[in-house]
């Protein structure tokens, strides 16, 4: 199906609110990634068609934004802030941490498709260092002891069924 | 706009308001060196390359008069307190700029420095290499050394194909988007972008197929490194290498001057060469790439006569003296009217002045014709000679002040390098009003699109004509003008609501256009193939329009009609046309019943576009075939003599605008294959002395033949076609200085299009451009509504036709394949999906093609693109034809 | 300076849950919209804001009043831009006032777009804010409920509509003509100014933009008036600003203080930063954001207002103040710090894009036991090749890091490449190639 076919209300009521159409494409790429994993090429031209914009100008969209991903991801993506003041603040042992825990390198997606880690600059919450985003939720004061029981719990959600968005669209705890 | 006065590097200079800083400093001696900076493109300050200091008067708050200081004069600012971009801030009255502080020095190396460090500095493997401004600017400008070690450099795949056409060397690319906003804003193709951000930024192509624009070729052009390069001459020669050989396309009637660069007689690549009037510096893919035809192995070498059925290989002697034995023979026995002569609108004046000559003249005939003689082709339109843009008309002067009507075109397909020049018009606040049938390209851009009914063209004309008269929009013309009652009466007889309904077009639409023309200062008509197929009657109607608004007879106003042939102007001038005898079309019942019996073709392919003018061909008692290749028509022929091209011929050649200029030999034909123009005078010399009675002409053998070089022939054109005594060889000669181009600047300003050193060639003068001529309107009618059955079928035309100027070119992956093009009501209504197959049946005859579907498309029209494959004269009877389309069983 | 007893911008530490729109107008809220649409004109609005010497909080400190009047007079439609973009590292308080105070920041944009005439705002959020956008969305949703939003806002004839739009991972487009490139659907790369926003801004329209902090303000102004607004800060610097206390302190978080607040009052007050770590010393403090210059343990006696930080030679910045001790390397803060503007170096122009990643480069190499003799020139021509010659302030803030970090720990970066030169006998990696550029 179709991303107009499947949220064809949705898109319709987001390109609604603006004056010019191509406002839209943020948030129009956001459902596309949603739908198919990650940005697929045919997903960008799906975005494009539906915006009347050329490919080339919503791929170029695509490529710019740190949080469109057009290589596949898991179905929680892990961001690590490793900016300052993390940094000096046990971002780096949490990433390490992390690492040793999932068994993959930052950049990687463990071999179940469940996790991607990535490390990410300033998420705007330094008082609760270190911390990370998983599909855009914070988790904060997040010492590497803390680290088994939150994977747990994005585990379990993952087999709950419950809707994942990798564009945080509608995650909401 | 008033002038500015500033001083750069201590010289004053006075430059007009709004120029910026590069060029101001360009207009005299002062060379800012720049990247991203290009003057046909809006500038972006991104490359910072051009950083200056700037000084302006300090300006007091409370009076807003400049601050003095104790010597009286201004006290001076750095404005923003730092260096400032020259191509970015206009100049202003008192500025100073200086060019060579130790800190714009400072910069200068810096900005140098960054860019090299990610280079790969492969000057002796890129193409670039010797016409490059990173290289030139590094030598002027930049450090001797880099500190940045060569395995910190980003590294990437080496070149990968952006399109067809273009490689893209992302080591080489230093980011300055030249390349995309040529794509965005000028070619209105908005084909490239930039993938990823920062340092990761690279240059990227997302249309289907990628880099889908006819005029991919210029971004390699005016790219500033080797990052953009084109297939079609990726390492085949230094630039150092090449001579550059000035010549003229003829790929349509824009008439885009190029440069052959040639090294060995072989052609290393193909260049745009400056000319303000007809392409700037740019030209599109078809002329660019599609010029490789020349070298084909497939080209006729030598004559071939049939004998036993078959063509065989003759001498040049044994062949002439057949053809001007043979045709004489015909000429005696079955007299003049009994020969015809076809000859492409491509050739030169001078080829078609002789073959006409020698058909005419020498042997009497009064058919001839350049068109093939298949429904759909346009009429022959006279108009452009009376009423065609007046003498000066330069369209890159033109904007706010200038409205251009465009009826029954497609500029990107029939005469591309318009499509730029009319976007540069909307680009400078001119009104384009686009008329079609069909959606074009232009219309994205056009200030308004009339989405006219087809074969309502005429209504559609009336109403904006009525418009005109009716609101009394222009009267400057007036007193000049004859028989405005009898157009007012005819179009009395109509309300414009009647027209505007019959054209499928809203009042108000068609009100707006007649006013933006009519109340424009400059307005230009441009009609192209649909409204050329239309016939005369429509013609004349946008002629009246003109002349009822004043738009003729004066630079900048007036028609232009985008005829099929790079030299059709020509060809009607030069009389290549029925003198009072048969036209194409009326061959070919003729040559069927007998009383045609000779012809001479001189490229042009009847056979390929109609099986009627092939059965034809082959009644013919004597054909002869003068081309480059062997074509379907020259497989008919009894004689065929194989012709030199474009490289390997002097002549000149007449645009849409009726500027005449010149295109050089190349280099000789390989095979010495002739001249058209020569292998014409060769055949009157071949036509033996029989002297029928009462035949005048035929009594002198050869007489008037003794021509030796083509500007012999230009002499006497100078001298017997009317208009053509301002445009002998030497006035085509001369040049024109545009836009502040400075000799040796213009490869790191402009990129590397040719300074145009060999003339701009002449506009001949329009009759209307006799201040003292009055004009008669045309009787023009109304048809009424053409009510066909079934589907309207529109030829349409495709540059990249598959014709034969395509082979060996880097294009070949990009000719059109024959097919039908339907609206999406209609394919759903015949249950047809892409790609399936069709059958369409007119009364002309049918054909099963591949159909595409366009929703854009109003239902119950369909395209037919005029391409290879497609037998035209098999399936249309005009402009519009009926068609019945069904699925194919 | 004690603490404030009561809060202008951060009210949810005065009032719990005033993030529920009911306990926002018991406590006052949407009073100042009342009172603007049926007791002041826009010009009303806009003088009162101007009298209160309201300054810009998104880090140039511009007065929004003086801002608001730039628009040309009598050209429509025109739009407000609220900037939640916030990423400068260090930074969170705008995250707070939309988490906890929505209703105050959307009282502040219908204030701001009566007094601007304006009928269309958009709140930008940057794209990491999901839960944030959601909140504002759901504020906004609520504000039209009760007729704060959409046509004929209580009775006035004034209308306006607010849209949330989330970005999606870009520090860039917290410029603000970057900012209206993505949202208008492209790629967020700042535009050449002039023409600036006030004249041709989003779709080429009038457009005012300002921080979320800053419209925050305006409902308290408007409620309580000019002259209760500034009895808090200095002069030239009025009000409260929300100072995002971060690194090596007991109590990181945010705090609104008054305007001149001593620096080292808002590090060790019990009340603030309640000291450092350990008992460790102060080494480095970023007063305003990672773009902001460094200060020393030398200099915490500054106060906290635009005018005192610029005599400093750094600047209030973005409000966010990261305090490190004297565990951390110079050489690495620096590194991480070009590290980030490296990462968000939109690569539009040569200084910038070229010149972070030459930065990091050596720093890079600095950091990792790597330096060569001659690192040091190299780090001051390349940043002095950045500076003012950028096409924005992101260039020119990559700079700020490591001409501190070399100013006020030159020693060092000298130690470093001692380390890396004598640990491996100049084997450590290859010497530069002096390239001939022939």
């Amino acid at each position: 199906m179709s991303l107009r076919e499947k949220h064809g209300a949705e898109i319709d009521a987001i390109v609604g609110k603006y004056a010019q159409k191509r406002s839209a494409v943020l948030a129009l790429l956001y459902i596309a990634q949603d739908e198919y994993g990650y940005l697929t090429d045919a997903g960008v031209r799906e975005v494009a068609e539906i915006l009347e914009m050329p490919p080339t100008d919503v791929f170029e969209v695509a490529g710019f934004y740190s949080l469109l991903y057009e290589q596949p991801v898991g179905k929680w993506v892990l961001q690590v802030c490793d900016d300052v003041p993390c940094c000096f603040s046990g971002a780096e042992e949490l990433i390490t941490a992390l690492e040793d825990t999932l068994g993959i390198k930052v950049d990687q997606t463990t071999a179940d498709g469940m996790f991607t880690l990535q490390r990410v600059k300033c998420l705007a919450d330094c008082n609760r260092a270190p911390l990370m985003q998983a599909n855009l939720e914070y988790y904060r004061d997040l010492t590497p002891d803390r680290i088994d029981g939150v994977l747990d719990e994005l585990r379990t959600r993952a087999a709950s069924g419950e809707k994942l968005s990798i564009s945080g669209r509608f995650a909401e705890r | 706009m008033p002038d500015v006065t500033l001083i750069i590097d201590g010289q004053t200079v006075t430059v007009p308001a709004g120029t910026n800083i590069v060029d101001a400093a360009r207009s005299t001696e002062v060379s800012i060196p720049v990247f991203c900076y290009h003057p046909k493109l809006r500038p972006v300050g991104m490359c910072r390359m051009c950083l200056v200091e700037v000084w302006t008067p300090r300006i007091d708050p409370a009076t807003r008069q400049p601050v003095l200081g104790e010597d009286g004069k201004p006290v001076l600012a750095l404005m923003m307190g730092k260096l400032q971009p020259g191509c970015v801030p206009p100049v202003s009255d008192g500025m100073v700029v200086k060019t060579v502080t130790d800190k714009v020095q400072f910069a200068q190396k810096g900005q140098l420095e960054f860019l090299l460090s990610s280079h790969p500095l492969d000057c002796p493997v890129c193409d670039k290499g010797g016409e490059c401004p990173l290289q030139n600017l590094t030598m002027q400008f930049g450090p001797s050394t880099s500190r940045f070690d060569y395995a910190d450099k980003v590294h990437f795949e080496k070149p990968i194909a952006l399109g067809d056409t273009i490689y893209l060397d992302r080591e080489r690319c230093i980011l300055c988007s030249r390349c995309v906003r040529f794509q965005d804003d000028i070619a209105g193709d908005p084909v490239l972008g930039f993938d990823n951000r920062g340092r990761a930024w690279e240059i990227i192509s997302k249309s289907d197929p990628p880099f889908d624009s006819k005029f991919s070729g210029n971004t390699t052009d005016i790219c500033p490194v080797g990052a953009l390069t084109s297939a079609d001459f990726r390492f085949k020669s230094r630039v150092w290498e090449v001579r550059s050989v000035p010549t003229i396309c003829t790929h349509c009637p824009v008439g885009c001057n190029l440069t052959f660069d040639m090294r060995h007689n072989q052609l290393m690549r193909v260049m745009p060469r400056e000319n303000d009037y007809v392409n700037e510096i740019w030209n599109c893919d078809k002329g660019r790439f599609g010029m490789r035809f020349a070298e084909s192995g497939d080209r006729l070498t030598t004559p071939l006569i049939r004998r036993n059925g078959k063509l065989v290989e003759a001498s040049w002697e044994e062949a002439l003296q057949l053809v001007g034995e043979r045709l004489a023979e015909l000429r005696d026995d079955a007299g003049s009217q009994a020969l015809a002569g076809l000859a492409a609108p491509d050739l030169s004046n001078e080829d078609l002045f002789l073959f006409g000559k020698l058909l005419h003249d020498t042997l009497g005939s009064p058919n001839l014709d350049h068109r093939v003689g298949v429904a759909g082709e346009a009429a022959i339109d006279d108009l452009p000679a009376a009423y065609g843009v007046g003498q000066g008309t330069n369209l890159l002067e033109l904007g706010k002040g200038t409205a251009v009507l465009v009826f029954g075109a497609d500029p990107e397909e029939e005469a591309p390098l318009y499509l730029l020049r009319l976007r540069g018009i909307l680009a400078r606040g001119g009104d384009v009003t686009v008329v079609n049938p069909y959606a074009t390209k232009l219309e994205h851009a056009a200030t308004r699109s009339l989405r006219v009914r087809p074969g309502a063209e005429q209504a559609l004309a009336l109403a904006l004509l009525k418009v005109v008269i009716d609101e009394a929009l222009d009267t400057t013309f007036a007193e000049r003008l004859r028989d405005t009652d009898q157009l007012r009466r005819i179009l009395g007889e109509y309300t414009l609501a009647q027209l505007a309904e019959a054209a499928g077009v809203a009042e108000e639409q068609i009100q707006a256009g007649a006013r933006a023309f009519a109340q424009a200062e400059h307005g230009i008509i441009i009609y192209g193939r649909h409204a050329l197929a239309g016939g005369n009657d429509l013609s004349n109607t946008l002629a009246n329009l003109a002349l009822l608004c004043g738009k003729v007879g004066r630079a900048n106003s007036g028609l232009i009609a985008l005829t099929s042939g790079g030299n059709t102007r020509g060809a009607i001038d030069m009389g290549v046309r029925p003198r009072g005898g048969l036209s194409a079309a009326e061959y070919w019942p003729a040559a069927s019943a007998g009383t045609l019996r000779g012809m001479y073709i001189a490229g042009l392919d009847p056979a390929r576009q109609s099986a009627a003018a092939a059965a034809a061909l082959g009644n013919l008692e004597f054909l002869v075939v003068q081309d480059i290749f062997l074509t379907a028509t020259a497989e008919l022929a009894h004689v065929v003599l194989p012709t030199a091209t474009l490289f390997e011929r002097d002549g000149t050649f007449t645009n849409a605008e009726r500027r005449v200029q010149r295109s050089r030999q190349a280099r000789p034909a390989s095979a010495g294959q002739p001249a058209p123009w020569e292998i014409f005078q060769r055949v009157a010399q071949a036509i033996p002395v029989a002297v029928p009675a009462g035949n005048s002409n035929g009594s002198d053998r050869a007489a008037g033949w003794g021509y030796v070089v083509a500007s012999d022939v230009a002499d006497e054109i100078s001298r017997k076609v009317a208009g053509y005594s301002s445009a002998g060889y030497t006035s085509l000669g001369v040049t024109r200085q545009s836009w502040g181009r400075q000799a040796n600047d213009d490869v790191y300003y402009d990129g590397t299009s040719y300074i145009n050193t060999e003339g701009v060639g002449v506009q001949i003068s329009s009759r209307a451009d006799d201040p003292k001529a009055s004009f008669s309107l045309s009787r023009v009618a109304y048809p009424g509504a053409a009510a066909g059955e079934g589907i309207a079928l529109l030829p349409v035309v495709r540059a990249y036709d598959g014709g034969d100027w395509a082979r060996g070119s880097k294009l070949q992956p990009r000719m059109v394949p024959a097919h039908v093009v339907l609206s999406h009501a209609d394919a759903a209504r015949i249950g047809i999906g892409v790609g399936e197959t069709v059958r369409i049946e007119t009364v002309a005859g049918s054909a099963s093609l591949p159909a595409q579907i366009d929703t854009g498309l109003a239902e119950g029209v369909a395209l037919l693109p005029l391409v290879a494959g497609i037998a035209a004269g098999d399936l249309l009877t005009g402009a519009v034809t009926a068609a019945r389309i069904e699925r194919a069983e | 300076m004690p603490p404030l007893t009561e809060h202008i911008v951060l009210r949810d530490l005065d009032v719990p849950n005033i993030g529920d729109q009911e306990v926002y107008i018991q406590n006052g809220g949407y009073e100042a919209l009342r009172i603007a649409l049926k007791e002041k004109t826009p010009a009303d609005v806009m003088t009162m804001v101007k009298d209160a010497g309201l300054r810009g909080r998104g880090g140039a400190g511009f007065p929004a009043g003086v801002k608001w009047g730039f628009l040309p007079k009598g050209v429509y439609p025109r739009y407000l831009l609220c900037n939640c973009d916030e990423s400068e590292p260090g930074t969170f308080n705008n995250h707070q006032i939309v988490d906890r105070n929505p209703h105050q920041l959307i009282e502040g944009i219908i204030l701001a777009a009566y007094a601007i005439e304006c009928h269309t705002a958009f709140i930008y959020v940057r794209g990491e804010f999901a839960h944030a956008a959601r909140t504002l969305q759901r504020a906004v949703d609520q504000a039209y409920e009760k007729g704060f939003l959409g046509k004929d806002i209580l009775g006035s004839g004034f209308e306006l509509d607010i849209i949330v739009h989330r970005g999606a991972g870009a520090y860039i487009c917290g410029e603000e003509t970057a900012l209206m490139e993505s949202l208008e659907g492209k790629i967020g790369q700042p535009r050449l100014k002039p023409p600036f926003p006030a004249v041709a801004g989003l779709y080429g329209k009038p457009t005012i933009i300002n921080n979320v902090e800053t419209l925050t303000n305006v409902p308290m102004i408007v409620r309580k008036g000019v002259e209760w607004y500034r009895t808090f800060g200095t002069e030239r610097s009025p009000g409260t600003k929300v100072f995002s206390l971060s690194g090596h302190v007991n109590r990181p978080g945010n705090y609104e203080v008054p305007f001149g607040t001593p620096l080292r009052e808002l590090i060790e007050a019990d009340y603030y930063g309640g000291g450092m770590r350990n008992g460790n010393q102060v080494k480095i403090v970023v007063p305003g954001g990672a773009s902001a210059a460094w200060l020393t343990a030398a200099q915490l006696d500054v106060t906290m207002d635009y005018e005192a930080l610029a005599a400093a030679g750094t600047m209030l910045g973005s409000g966010g103040v990261i305090v490190l001790d004297e565990t951390v390397s110079a050489v690495e803060v620096a590194y991480k710090m070009d590290e980030f503007f490296k990462h968000e170096s939109c690569g539009k122009c040569t200084p910038c894009r070229e010149g972070t990643h030459f930065l990091v480069k050596v720093l890079h190499r600095l950091n990792h036991g790597g330096g060569r003799q001659g690192d040091i020139p190299i780090l001051h021509d390349v940043y002095n090749q950045m500076a003012g010659n950028c096409f924005c302030l992101l260039g020119e803030s990559a700079v700020v890091p490591i001409r501190s970090a070399l100013k006020l720990f030159p020693h060092e970066f000298e130690e470093a490449i001692a380390r890396a030169t004598a640990g491996a006998n100049g084997a450590n990696g290859k010497h530069a190639i002096a390239l001939v550029t022939h």
